[in-house]
């Protein structure tokens, strides 16, 4: 649980410090004050003018309401704080968040009006006081009226579901006060707003087959070196430094001679999860409804990343847009956390100017990593870019995040024509793509990628000429 | 046009019962005092209507300078009734007169300070409405005293009036400057 700090105040004092703070801005008289004032006045006046005892009576409960109400004044402002649940929230969890109103002072608050801002993507389903909310109908947003006690506090607490990955925004939160029967007013309170994270649920995600070129110096693939490890690669004859546990005994009778069983070393390889966030499309319906292209693409690669760092691989992220986020390769447990991290602030950001390449570029990425392209493939600049990291030698693979029911709204009577030739413009550069030796595949949860990954795997291992 | 009937429409499916009630009791609050003040003749027909009217006024906008509306045209039909068509002054009518009129008031100014789509928690309105009956309870107390000196006072209503009125003038006048220097 956080806390957000309600009131600033300068850093550094002004001349005036220690002066008690001004207490004019912080209250202020209402309409209903100055009406009572004036209507006590007014009947007073005529009273008197025209002799009438009635009008003086009449004048009586404005005067001795104003006076009740009036007799003690509030000084202090009200203190606001809102909390919000930071545990680890996966979309589809319950999030809660309490906004807290105090008053510190000797006056109790007849009314507090408080009213917090929620994300959309946050599904408010019970509000109401700390331990008594009960279910919200309709509007997340209302406001909520209550009377806080002198040296007392009132919690209201909103407690809901977190419907999309990302930070969702929780307030602020604002409290207006109104005191002495509504004759008073303080001034609004204000809180900042609470990132509550939400993480995207990873889709099931196994991706069998071998990585094209394993790289690092332990890790669970075979490579093409030989070396401790558990794959047989042959039997040969004893050498001087072999290990006495390396004999194969079978071979030796029958040959006479020693021989050892030679194995590959086990290698750790290096995945590269690219994010294409140039574009987006669809309409999300959360977690729950249908996937916008960033929602597959965050939950996809969300899922792939937790496959491979599971395995000990290592991964990093990479944002194909003018931002060009990175996240570096490391492995563990760790590096999976990070990457949930790194995840939550995934957003499209167009931009007419191609992405910087000395920022992102085909040198910066390992010679030897399998990268996945995570792209709907709607801005010509992403299949360029494939295109040029194939061209590169590295080893790519394109997952086609665009959904199947993604259209753009109707403006007339050509909008359907126009999709279906852009559609199947978009088929002719996939086509082109794997002609170039880039496999894209379109995303479906676990398996998604294990037949391109055999493609890519036999192509690695056969002999290749670069272009430089 | 088509905003403001969206914006009407989408205040309306907003609206929860406790403001709405909170301004219902201000309309009615208005009627009440207008049947109090008002002679029985000018309680029908288009008058009426009238009447209706400016007592909703200051249910639909408390923010505003309705609820004053409101208490002078009250007092302009008590006024109306006492000298024009010579009815008497009772002290029932009188008091529920001075009641309702306070009641619009206080209620205008709880409605001003309400949302009209809040979630109000009943103690607030209870502990509210306590305190407006507590205030009209003293005042009956007052206004019967303040009739019973007037009356001893025998043909001399307007001498009666001019201390009294004067007597609530100079408390009123001491209570704000006290409070304005606290302030």
């Amino acid at each position: 649980m956080t806390d957000a700090a309600t009131r600033l105040r300068a850093a550094v004092p002004g001349p005036d410090a220690g002066e008690p703070e001004a207490l004019a801005p912080e209250w202020a008289p209402t309409r209903a004050l100055g009406r009572a004032v004036l209507l006590t006045g007014l009947l007073l006046i005529a009273g008197v003018l025209l002799g009438r005892v009635d009008l003086v009576v009449l004048a009586t409960p404005f005067a001795l309401g104003t006076a009740y109400a009036m007799r003690r004044r509030p000084s202090a402002a009200p203190l606001v704080r809102l909390d919000a649940d930071d545990a680890q929230l996966v979309e589809g969890g319950v999030v809660t968040a309490t906004v807290t109103v105090g008053n510190p002072d000797r006056v109790h608050y007849d009314l507090v009006v408080v009213r917090t801002l929620v994300s959309p993507w946050l599904r408010v389903d019970a509000a109401g006081p700390a331990g008594h909310a009960r279910p919200a109908r309709g509007v997340p947003d209302r406001p909520f009226a209550v009377r806080v006690e002198r040296d007392d506090e009132v919690g209201l607490e909103l407690r809901g579901t977190a419907l999309r990955w990302g930070r969702q925004p929780i307030g602020p939160a604002a409290a207006r006060v109104a005191a002495c029967d509504g004759l008073l007013a303080g001034r609004s309170m204000l809180t900042g707003a609470r990132g509550v994270r939400v993480y995207p649920v990873t889709e099931p995600f196994d991706a069998d087959e071998a990585m094209p070129r394993a790289a690092g110096l332990v890790g669970g693939h075979r490579s093409r070196r030989p070396g401790e490890g558990g794959e047989l690669a042959g039997v040969r004859i004893f050498g001087p430094g072999d290990r006495l546990r390396r004999v194969d005994w079978r071979v030796s009778l029958r040959t006479r001679q020693l021989h050892v069983a030679a194995t590959l070393s086990d290698r750790d390889a290096e995945v590269v999860l690219l994010l294409d966030v140039l574009a987006e499309a669809g309409r999300s319906g959360g977690v729950h409804g249908r996937a916008s292209v960033l929602d597959t693409t965050v939950r996809a690669a969300a899922a792939i990343a937790e496959h491979y760092l599971h395995r000990g691989d290592r991964v990093s992220m990479l944002e194909y847009g003018p931002a060009a986020r990175r996240l570096r390769p490391a492995t563990g447990r760790r590096q999976y956390l990070t990457v949930l991290e790194w995840l939550l602030d995934v957003r499209v950001e167009s931009s007419p100017y191609e992405p910087y390449d000395e920022v992102f570029g085909p040198h910066l990425l390992s010679s030897n990593a399998l990268v996945v392209v995570l792209t709907p493939l709607v801005d010509p600049r992403s299949a360029a870019m494939l295109a040029r990291l194939a061209r590169s030698g590295r080893f790519v693979v394109a997952v086609d995040t665009l959904p199947e029911q993604s259209a753009p709204p109707r403006r007339g009577q050509w909008t359907e024509v126009a999709h279906r030739m852009w559609r199947l413009d978009r088929e002719n550069t996939i086509g082109q793509l794997r002609e170039h030796g880039v496999p894209v595949v379109a995303w479906a949860g676990a398996g998604s990628l294990d037949l391109v990954l055999r493609d890519v795997a036999r192509l690695a291992s056969a002999p290749k000429a670069v272009g430089r | 046009m088509i905003d403001r009937v969206r914006l009407l429409r989408t205040a309306a499916n907003r609206a929860t019962l406790a403001p709405v009630l909170v301004r219902v009791a201000v309309f009615l609050s208005a009627l009440l005092s207008f049947a109090f003040a008002y002679p029985v003749p000018l309680l029908t027909g288009r008058s009426l209507l009238l009447l209706l009217a400016v007592a909703a006024l200051p249910a639909l906008a408390p923010r505003r300078a309705a609820p004053t509306v409101v208490v002078l045209v009250a007092v302009g039909g008590w006024l109306l009734a006492t000298t024009g068509y010579g009815e008497p002054v009772v002290l029932w009518r009188l008091l529920g007169l001075a009641g309702f009129l306070y009641l619009t008031h206080t209620l205008a100014a709880l409605a001003a300070a309400l949302p009209y789509d809040a979630v109000v928690a009943p103690e607030m309105v209870g502990r509210w409405v306590a305190r407006a009956l507590g205030v009209l309870l003293g005042s009956a107390v007052l206004a019967v005293l303040l009739l019973f000196v007037a009356g001893r006072g025998g043909d001399r209503p307007f001498l009666a009036a001019a201390l009294a009125g004067l007597a609530v003038a100079v408390a009123v006048a001491a209570l704000l400057a006290r409070l304005l220097r606290r302030g």
